[in-house]
């Protein structure tokens, strides 16, 4: 990054736009990760739509603010009333929970803030200084590798987002079918378009975010009509936010390790959130000299796994930003609206893209440090929020739904297309499929039929003999093999950590 | 022993259905045209066939009593879970046709209050803070901001 670059980026994020996102982003972020039943991932497909009509640097910094800022969100009702936001704050729920039961709530909540703030700001610098080399890869690219990232991308997310593998991946090749309908480019001949002349140019993709993430949780929330749902009591918030001098020293090595750890595990396809978060939680009681008092409503407990988790966003974004491959459902949605602003993933986003893609990651820095900064001095409002009735926002998520849908094109048939995806989405979800391989499956899929189409030009023999001439095919295909068996080992990682439960509530009762 | 079966197999027989119905579809092509959505058909048709047999498994557990664990949304789905989420998208549909006709801004206040009172909201504070925030938020970003031309409806064309 050049200084006349620097400039720029500077020009960028001190424009109004920039600077209201960023604070809508970040605020607007905590709220939905709070907001009972809410994900990082639903608020992003839903906000695609807004930041489609800002200019791509305000755009975008909003998306990755709400990004991160939601992850933190999820952890207030972890802590106060042991029910997670997020699937990334179940493991800052084992010490935070018991804090909130000592009368600890508002300093657990205190301590989450700090070292979410931290961890993203860490991961944050790493996306920075990481991300230019790494992108150079993408120059090697050829048409046989860029449909090879294509199949690598959807084996990851499809073998990782659902419990069952083969419906992952099932979950992908929907996508790809999907992503098939229209006109086909090189041959002219329109492809399941059943005669409509709305589907000639393909499904549009945010009606169909927005339908797969959003409105199918509505429709998941509506199963809840009449029941009750745990509140957060009166008195769970009370005591000091901050933590003291001495509770920090016994902190600060774990929230750095954990910071890593995060960084490093959201650079892995595929390992989210909750795996960084995990992980985190296990090394810090592994390092500490009070590892019995892990599980009992230890400060270290809810430092660590919070660190971690929202450094796994900025550790996510690197594979997004470098090669196109999103790690998470998440990021898939990421990508899906950083295409919309003509953005494609690779060495471009850091030289012909260089003001837009470095003032995103300047602002995503900013997010991260606001995160703490609004996160401390609203904590008290942010847990009011969390407890804010899932009647009242089923109807308002729905109104967004279709407002966002249409806004795409002016166009209704869009919104029909989001109501069908939130059906699609509502079944995939009840019957084990995960919606995130459709989206990627969407978005990869012109690529991955472009790019194998080419390379059989290319190869003119046998394709097969073509791409293991090829070294970074050789490595693309063995990636995809072992993402394949990347759910053993993840297998293998909840049963240590289901070890590890067991071990901190065993602490407890003796 | 019951005659239950796991959903995988429905999930199972409804993929290979699809897949072969969509592949039938493709002879209308030409062969260039044609050819990857058919490799994905045949790669869909083989999942198909693999929940399927998951599916025979998960049935034979079911049918032994055993109590199968399901996890994150997946649930067994019969007509007690459906009803709401089904009234749900019964009420969406009826807001996206009416959209178009009456406009967004009435469609949508019908729609919200409607779904309210479906969810057995009952403070008309709730009411009035939920409608008028939504259709304020939406007019300020999306008509104002954004320059979104809504549909106006018969009201105000």
């Amino acid at each position: 990054m050049n200084a006349e670059i620097l400039g720029q980026v500077i020009q960028n994020l001190l424009s109004f736009q920039t600077i209201l996102a960023l604070f809508l982003g970040v605020f607007g972020g905590i709220i939905i990760g709070a907001l009972p039943g809410l994900s990082a991932t639903m608020a992003v497909a839903l906000l695609v739509p807004v930041t489609f009509g800002m200019e791509p640097v305000a755009g975008l910094t909003m998306l990755t603010a709400i990004y991160t800022s939601a992850l933190y969100g999820g952890s207030i009702s972890a802590i106060l009333i042991h029910t997670p936001g997020t699937p990334a704050s179940a493991a800052s729920s084992l010490d935070g929970y018991q804090m909130t039961l000592k009368g600890q709530g508002a300093k657990a909540i205190g301590m989450a803030t700090i070292s979410s703030m931290i961890g993203g700001t860490v991961s944050a610098l790493a996306l920075l200084f990481l991300a230019p080399p790494l992108s150079k890869i993408s120059l090697a690219f050829s048409a046989p590798e860029y449909f090879l990232i294509a199949v690598f991308g959807l084996t990851i997310i499809g073998s990782l987002a659902a419990k069952s593998m083969v419906k992952g991946l099932a979950a992908g090749v929907i996508g790809l079918l999907i992503g098939a309908i229209g006109v086909d480019i090189l041959t002219g001949y329109p492809r399941f378009t059943f005669g409509s002349m709305s589907l000639e140019s393909g499904i549009a993709l945010v009606p169909a975010m927005i339908g797969l993430f959003s409105l199918s949780q509505v429709m998941i929330q509506a199963e809840n009509r009449g029941k009750k749902r745990k509140k957060i009591s009166a008195d769970a918030m009370s005591g000091k936010v901050l933590p003291n001098k001495k509770e920090f020293k016994t902190v600060w090595v774990s929230i750095l390790r954990s910071s890593g750890i995060g960084t490093f595990v959201g650079m892995l396809p595929g390992a989210g959130g909750d795996i960084g978060s995990w992980v985190g939680y296990n090394e810090a009681k592994r390092f500490s000299k009070n590892k019995e008092k892990f599980g009992t409503g230890y400060i270290e407990g809810v430092a660590a796994p919070e660190s971690a988790n929202n450094a796994v966003t900025g550790g996510a974004l690197i594979p997004l930003l470098t090669l196109g491959i999103p790690g998470s459902s998440t990021t898939a949605v990421l990508l899906g609206g950083l295409m919309i602003q003509g953005l494609v993933p690779g060495h471009e986003l850091f030289t012909t893209h260089a003001n837009i893609t470095y003032s995103v990651i300047f602002g995503f820095i900013i997010a991260s440090l606001l995160l703490g900064v609004i996160g401390l001095l609203g904590a008290r409002f942010f847990v009011k929020i969390s407890g804010v009735s899932e009647k009242l926002l089923a109807p308002i998520i729905i109104g967004l739904c279709v407002v966002g849908s249409y806004a795409i094109n002016n166009n209704i048939f869009d919104v029909w297309v989001m109501v069908v995806f939130g059906v699609i989405g509502y079944f995939m979800r009840k019957t084990g499929f995960h919606p995130a391989p459709v989206i990627l499956g969407m978005i990869l899929g012109p690529i991955a039929e472009n790019g194998l189409r080419q390379s059989m030009l290319m190869a003119k023999t046998d394709l097969l003999t073509y791409y293991f001439t090829r070294p970074i095919s050789v490595v693309l295909i063995a990636l995809t093999v072992i993402s394949l068996f990347s759910p053993l080992v993840m297998k293998w990682w909840e049963k240590r950590n289901a070890n590890n439960l067991d071990d901190g509530q065993e602490t407890k009762i003796s | 022993m019951s005659s239950k079966l796991h959903q995988d197999l429905y999930v199972g027989v409804i993929v290979i259905g699809v897949s072969i119905f969509l592949f039938i579809k493709t002879f209308g092509l030409i062969e260039e045209a044609a050819r990857y959505p058919q490799g994905l058909l045949v790669l869909f048709t083989l999942f198909g066939i693999f929940i399927i047999l998951k599916g025979i498994k998960k049935t034979k557990l079911l049918r032994e009593g055993e109590e199968l664990k399901y996890d994150g949304d997946e649930a067994p789905l019969n007509i007690k879970l459906l009803k709401s989420p089904l009234i749900t998208l019964a009420i969406v549909v009826v807001y996206v046709w009416l959209l178009s006709f009456i406009g967004f801004f009435p469609a949508t206040i019908l729609f919200m209050a409607s779904y309210l009172g479906y969810m057995q909201v009952k403070s008309w504070k709730a009411y009035v803070f939920t409608i008028v925030g939504l259709n304020l938020f939406i007019y300020l970003v999306f008509v104002m901001q954004l320059n979104v031309q809504l549909p106006a409806g018969i009201f105000f064309e």
